[in-house]
């Protein structure tokens, strides 16, 4: 037969019988549908929340160390694990080795006392007499209570980080005042009004984040710094026991050269949950650490080093780069993400079976209509074949007409799909986005709608599926048409 | 004497199961003229759509062969079948129109489904000649007997084709369109179209050049029930190319055109080319 009349044969089949052929494909919708929409969502939904994850500044931050043992993954670590303190002039080497990496701090961690200047007495000092007076009967707990309430508006602790400025810069360059990177030893800079327990500006009676540029700050290391001696091993376990109080606080005091204007609490960059951070450069951990005698910046070894890629697309690049050179390295963002797409790759597989079902289970519904379709045409192929057409342009006809089904079952899923994914962003408007709480947090993620995508390599696997199963669907009534004997059918 | 365009030798048909067969023709032997009217005639049930459905390559034989211009098509396979289907033209009492398609596609479909391209313009000249013009597009189930039998003699024609099998054509008409069908078969044959046609109406005897008469499947020696009954049939005569009287059907100006197919056209020391299927 020729090719239009054998589509001509299957269009008036389809027009005569639409209605037939619309609920034969309803499988095909639904299982199409079943696995477009879940993997559409599942998987949107997962880009939604790498893409947050991506735009936090941290995003782009590794953690290197190095374990005794040898290992070059966190996931491999041991609660007991071992380690070996990395030096500042080791790491400054690897920065300079490599292209990715633009910048490295050690994690040090240090509790402090901050006193303005509206304290001529140290907070330290003051909060001893507090806990004296507390402890010989002075006063009440509750006058006890009352003080440090006051005594924390005007003597916060705080972290400090001894961070490299650009990577809070990064998250919103408007909001700062005055110079941002160019720290020098005894500068730090501030969040204006970063922690809502703690705020900053109050023990300075600041009323704009200009007025505490050049401001002078005196911070009390009440214990030394997390640093350690090269070559000796650090166990994970006892850090906090190892640490000892200093006798005297060890007292710096340091001037305001950057303040973060936060007042919109809309920036998550400066967290610690009860402190504020302070950013400041490495020299500051010389000072901190002066009291212990047998160490200085180049004898010191630090469990762990913050690194910075330019990029987050070069992150799992330099981690593999790090661990191919025996550190222990990883990153907080990757670990995340890839937890975050484990987890959605498998509701949308797991969903997706169920799809897969549906349309395995629509088999028989089209095995059914197709064999009916032949039997009820049983006259026609006879005709047909009288009039010279052969068996496989019968075949032809039947395995078009089923992988027609396929193909309109297909369609409708996925336009059913599109609908659906066009309302679930409309919804997310509706009623997610409406809630000035979630929205503010939602911001603060980077995510202002939730746009999920119709993938194409879903579109296509859909429709080869749907195409596949129809067409093995239709090949047994369709291979018995073929065979149909025009005699047997024309009298 | 030349090759005859048909020939039977001892075609055999049994239907049923190999346990229980049931024997509805032969064994028979005849042979046809190329452009000769031949009339199958018997009873209901004497086996005479068995052998129309046999020549037309509609039906495998039990036993014997059919040489259409001395090939074996009972020995075809599928694919030649289909082409050697494609190739001769086919009536039915019942018509076997295709109901999905209207008037002028399923008389196209008597090309197209042999995988030729049949000229439009022929098909609506075809209808235009049957006097069915004005039922152009209509639905095939719309059409009254009459029409519809025209629209499947459009149908058989539309490809050429050098023998028109007949199955009782009128055996479902009125009167005054048998009459017309009769005309019309015979106008074809005189146009040099190989006629054979089943029928249990006597009255066909009269235009045949030939008559095989069945009775039980077999092949009896031919006698009318009327008091004309000892006038024998024609002897088969070669066609008549003199132009006949026109019938008050007008019909096709050039009704058989030679498909020329490429290759195995013609068989070597065969006259008219007018006689060649394909097979
Ligand atoms: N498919 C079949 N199966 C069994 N018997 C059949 C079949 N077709 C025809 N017959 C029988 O074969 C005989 C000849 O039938 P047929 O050729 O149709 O006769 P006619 O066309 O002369 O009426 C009849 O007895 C009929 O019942
Ligand atoms: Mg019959």
């Amino acid at each position: 037969m020729t090719i239009k009349s054998t589509l001509l044969q299957v269009r008036k089949q389809f027009t005569n019988n639409w209605f037939r052929m619309l609920l034969a494909s309803g499988g095909i919708l639904i299982g199409v549908w079943a696995i477009a929409i879940t993997t559409s969502l599942s998987l949107s939904l997962a880009d939604t929340i790498i893409t947050a994850i991506n735009s936090q500044p941290g995003a782009t931050q590794i953690s290197l160390s190095r374990s005794s043992e040898g290992k070059t993954d966190f996931q491999e670590l041991e609660f007991d694990s071992e380690f070996s303190p990395i030096s500042i002039a080791e790491v400054e080497d690897i920065v300079a080795g490599s292209d990715t990496i633009i910048e490295s701090y050690p994690t040090v961690d240090v509790a402090t006392y901050i006193t303005g200047p509206e304290n001529q007495e140290s907070c330290y000092t003051q909060n001893q007499n507090v806990i004296t007076q507390l402890n010989t009967g002075t006063i009440k707990p509750e006058e006890a209570q009352k003080i440090q309430e006051d005594f924390r508006l005007k003597c916060p602790t705080a972290t400090i980080d001894f961070q490299p400025l650009s990577l809070a810069v990064k998250a919103d360059q408007n909001k700062w005042v005055g110079q941002k990177f160019d720290l020098s030893a005894g500068e730090v800079a501030v969040c204006f009004e970063c922690n809502p327990n703690t705020p900053l500006y109050k023990i300075f009676a600041a009323n704009n984040p200009s007025d505490l540029l050049g401001q002078t700050i005196t911070i009390d290391f009440t214990k030394p710094p997390t640093v350690y001696k090269l070559g000796e091993g650090i166990s994970n376990t006892f850090i906090e026991e190892e640490q000892e109080i200093f006798p005297e606080p060890n007292q710096i005091e340091l001037t305001i050269r950057a303040v973060f204007d936060d007042r919109d609490q809309e920036t998550n960059v400066f967290q610690g949950q009860g402190n504020n951070t302070f950013y400041g450069t490495t020299n500051l951990i010389q000072t901190a650490i002066s009291p212990v005698s047998d160490l200085n910046l180049e004898t010191a070894g630090f469990q762990t080093f913050s690194l910075k890629t330019d990029s987050f697309d070069n992150t799992a690049k330099t981690i593999e780069d790090l661990q191919d050179k025996g550190y222990l390295a990883g990153s907080g963002a990757l670990s995340l993400i890839q937890a975050i797409q484990y987890f959605f790759y498998g509701v949308s597989a797991v969903l997706g079976l169920f799809g897969f079902i549906a349309l395995i289970a629509s088999m028989f519904g089209i095995i059914n209509v197709m064999t009916i379709s032949v039997l009820k045409r049983k006259k026609e192929i006879g005709i047909l074949k009288a009039l010279g057409a052969r068996g496989k342009d019968i075949f032809n006809i039947f395995i078009l007409e089923s992988s027609l089904l396929g193909f309109i079952g297909w369609a409708a899923g996925i336009l059913t799909t599109y609908i659906c994914l066009l309302l679930s962003s409309w919804a997310f408007d509706q009623f997610v986005l409406s809630n000035e709480d979630w929205k503010q947090n939602l911001q603060n993620l980077n995510i202002g709608s939730f746009e999920p995508v119709l993938y194409w390599w879903v579109a296509a696997i859909t429709l080869a599926l749907a195409l596949i199963i129809t067409i093995i669907s239709g090949l047994a009534p369709s291979l018995r048409a073929a065979k149909q004997n025009p005699v047997d059918v024309l009298r | 004497m030349s090759q005859p365009l048909i020939e039977c030798r001892e075609l055999t048909k049994f239907y049923g199961s190999k346990k229980q067969p049931i024997k509805a023709l032969g064994p028979v032997n005849f042979s046809i003229a190329a452009g000769s009217y031949t009339v199958i005639l018997g009873k209901s049930g004497s086996g005479k759509s068995t052998l129309l459905n046999l020549l037309a390559g509609l039906d495998k034989p039990t036993d014997g062969e059919i040489l259409i211009e001395g090939k074996d098509i009972t020995k075809l396979s599928q694919k030649r079948l289909a082409r050697y289907r494609s190739e001769i033209g086919i009536i039915f009492q019942f018509y076997n129109l295709l109901p999905n398609l209207n008037t002028i596609e399923n008389i196209l479909m008597g090309g197209w489904a042999g995988g030729s391209h049949p000229d439009y313009n022929k098909a609506k000249e075809l209808l235009a000649n049957l006097g069915i013009a004005h039922r152009e597009k209509a639905n095939i189930t719309t059409l009254s007997g009459g029409e519809k039998q025209r629209v499947a003699i459009a149908r058989s024609l539309i490809s050429d084709p050098q023998i028109l099998f007949c199955d009782e054509p009128t055996g479902a008409l009125d009167t005054k369109n048998e009459e017309q069908v009769k005309e019309i078969l015979e106008f074809l044959n005189k146009q040099g179209i190989t006629i054979i046609m089943v029928t249990h109406n006597e009255e066909f005897v009269n235009n045949a050049d030939q008559v095989i008469f069945l009775k039980d499947g077999l092949i009896q020696p031919f006698t009318k029930t009327t008091e004309e009954s000892h006038t024998p049939p024609k002897p088969p005569t070669p066609p008549k190319p003199p132009t006949p009287p026109l019938p008050k059907v007008p019909l096709p100006k050039e009704p058989a055109k030679k498909p020329a197919l490429p290759h195995d056209a013609k068989h070597p020391g065969h006259g008219s080319s007018k006689t060649v299927i394909n097979v």
